[in-house]
């Protein structure tokens, strides 16, 4: 199956912005396919072959409700990107390494600042210098010192808190942290040497491809309140970070995707894509892989936490001030590349899942006890980056994302150009330009590389959030839009 | 030395790789992935060192994982070490496994222009053949 050829199966209108593919589709299917669309992303969505990748999803053993997909779907290696998936291990439920990805607890995490586009404007290419030469980024390029194992080992299961216990960070950033920065159950033990050999240098650097920084201004509020208990009014300035577990999670989703291709035979579980690879949760095989993603979930969460202390350090020394003096809290961080086990409703009552995000963010609605104290009354704050020509997105969680996506929405725009196609159409040098008459710096190490994240290549983010909007799934908060953006 | 073209994959790259035989895919193969992460390679970065690199059976039993392997196995070294493959000798190559002399250069970050991170080298549309006039060809696309 590959990604080129359109979808020719069953897209039933399912209500507003809903799309059915009917488990009488494929036999095997479980339950049905939902995609979350309006009819123009419809249309661009059975271009590729992602909803095939939907359908083959809902045969996974122990799928509960539907095999789900986020308006910002396109063709992943088995499962889909932009992909919702929970399986009820009381029922043979699976576990599978290809429905978290290559980058496992690949996130956003978003900065606020007191600072505001009249004060960053006249020095913006010095921040953005400066905030390029504090955070480690590129291919080849990692963090400012190697970690030794026994330290390695504690981060991975410590998380987030592991770098604010040794002084990057402040003890309520783990408040406005997914999980508070840290899966319970991370083993090292379950992680490879050669994961670990490839972790020990990483923790704190960007990366490259579409990972990157941002310095950003919030230039439209759609929910003041919302916005104001976030921090982010009109006007204020922002940093957004996106990257992930590096080479330590790129590791052990290979190691697994080995060990989970002799489990599915073992196990004998019909797979309609070898790719979509698993074990049941509850096997040998299963415990194990959450036990080594988990890890990789904590050590992606220790990294951005890292990363922001390299930013709080960079802005605080270009605007002569400490980083508490300038307002720089965190207002959230959230992954969108995991498997987590979570309760929730089902037809046949409440039951522990294992949940499958792949390029599908957690959103919670207000009260809901895993939102911070600090907004429970609002709700989750849930961060959609878009293209470095655009904007983003902050948006709040609904009900009806726990009522129907297991509390999940969108991850982003989705690519709409291949990166080939990208570098055909634009230069390094070109895309850098046109970022400038926006009034966009950026530093990137990469000129090839900043060609195939120029923004045409991106589908429009608003498109995407919009969907998630009507679909009641989550609501727009505020809009933010670059000033400054860092690439490897 | 073989041949590669690249063909484009959504959000990644895949690469068409040609050899006079399964050795020579899979040195053609390591100098297209770093192809992809390096700019001006191969003349910028000088060897400094050779080495025996070895892929056993244990870790790949088909023609396709033992270039998955020795792929990963290439890229684990830059990552951890930045070694780049600048001399890549494939002593033998069979579906059960690998031995190769490899020349490895350094890579310098202030000297050397990068492109695009591989993060992996997957599995999927993977293809490891020999061709009806006895060359042999690999279809493989690398997550970046």
């Amino acid at each position: 199956m590959s990604p080129g050829k359109a979808f020719d199966g069953p897209l039933e209108p399912a209500g507003e912005c809903r799309w059915r593919i009917p488990k009488s589709y494929k036999p095997g299917m479980r339950v049905d396919g939902i995609i979350y669309a309006d009819a123009h992303l419809a249309d661009q969505i059975r271009g590729d072959n992602a909803p095939e990748q939907v359908a083959n999803v809902a045969m996974l053993p122990g799928i509960v409700r539907a095999s789900l997909a986020m308006p910002d779907i396109h063709w992943g290696y088995g499962f889909p990107i932009g992909g919702v998936a929970a399986m009820d291990p009381a029922d043979g439920g699976v576990v599978s390494p290809g429905g978290v990805g290559y980058d496992i607890n690949c996130g956003v995490r978003l900065l606020r600042s007191d600072l505001t586009r009249e004060d960053v404007q006249p020095r913006i290419d010095d921040l953005v210098a400066r905030i390029f030469h504090a955070v480690p980024c590129g291919v080849g390029i990692g963090g400012h010192r190697d970690y030794s194992r026994s330290e390695l080992a504690r981060l991975l299961r410590e998380g987030a808190a592991y770098v604010v216990r040794h002084g990057q960070g402040w003890d309520d950033d783990l408040d406005r942290t997914e999980a508070r920065g840290c899966l319970d159950g991370a083993d090292p033990d379950a992680v490879s040497d050669r994961a670990m050999e490839r972790g020990r240098g990483q923790v704190g650097s960007l990366g490259a491809g579409n990972h990157f920084l941002e310095v950003q201004v919030v230039d439209r509020v759609y929910d003041a309140q919302a916005a104001d208990a976030f921090g982010t009014p009109e006007g204020a300035v922002t940093f957004m970070i996106h990257c992930g577990s590096r080479g330590f999670g790129h590791q052990v989703c290979d190691d697994f995707l080995k060990v989970m291709r002799k489990a599915a035979a073992k196990y004998d579980i019909q797979l309609p894509d070898k790719q979509l690879c698993c074990a049941p949760v509850e096997s040998d095989e299963g415990q194990r892989y959450l036990a080594a993603m988990r890890a990789a979930a904590n050590y992606a969460w220790a990294n951005r936490q890292a990363i922001m202390h390299l930013v709080r350090e960079a802005v605080g020394n270009v605007f002569g001030r400490s980083a508490e003096r300038l307002g720089l809290d965190l207002v959230y961080d959230v992954c969108h590349n995991i498997a987590k086990m979570e309760e929730h409703e089902t037809p046949a009552g409440r039951r522990r899942l294992c949940v499958h995000r792949k390029g599908a963010t957690r959103a919670l609605a207000a009260g809901h006890p895993e939102t911070p104290a600090v907004y429970r009354a609002l709700g989750q704050p849930v961060i959609i980056p878009g293209d470095m020509g655009r904007y983003s997105f902050l948006l709040v969680g609904e009900p009806r994302a726990m009522e129907e996506t297991f509390g999940s929405v969108c991850h982003g725009a989705g690519r709409a150009m291949s990166r080939g196609e990208a570098r055909r159409h634009v230069r390094g040098e070109e895309v850098r330009r046109r970022l400038a008459d926006k009034g966009i710096v950026v530093m990137a190490r990469s000129s090839a590389g900043l060609a195939e994240e120029y923004s045409d290549a991106y589908k429009d983010v608003a498109d995407v959030v919009d969907v998630v909007e009507k679909a009641g799934l989550a609501r727009k908060v505020c809009r933010l839009r670059p000033l400054g953006v860092i690439k490897g | 030395m073989g041949t590669y073209t690249t063909f484009d994959h959504t959000a990644d790259v895949g690469l068409d790789v040609r050899g006079r035989d399964l050795a020579d895919v899979l040195a053609t193969a390591a100098r297209a992935v770093f192809d992809q992460m390096l700019e001006d390679r191969p003349d910028a970065v000088a060897v400094r060192d050779t080495v025996d690199v070895r892929i056993d059976p244990d870790l790949a039993d088909d023609a396709g994982e033992v270039l998955v392997a020795w792929l990963q196995e290439l890229l684990y070294r830059f990552e951890t070490a930045r070694l780049v493959p600048m001399e890549v000798d494939v002593e033998e190559a069979s579906p059960d496994g690998v031995r190769a002399r490899v020349g490895f250069g350094r890579f310098d970050p202030a000297r050397h222009g990068t492109r695009l991170q591989v993060k992996a080298v997957t599995y999927h549309g993977l293809e490891v053949r020999q061709t009806p006039d006895g060359s042999w060809r690999a279809r493989l696309i690398l997550d970046v």
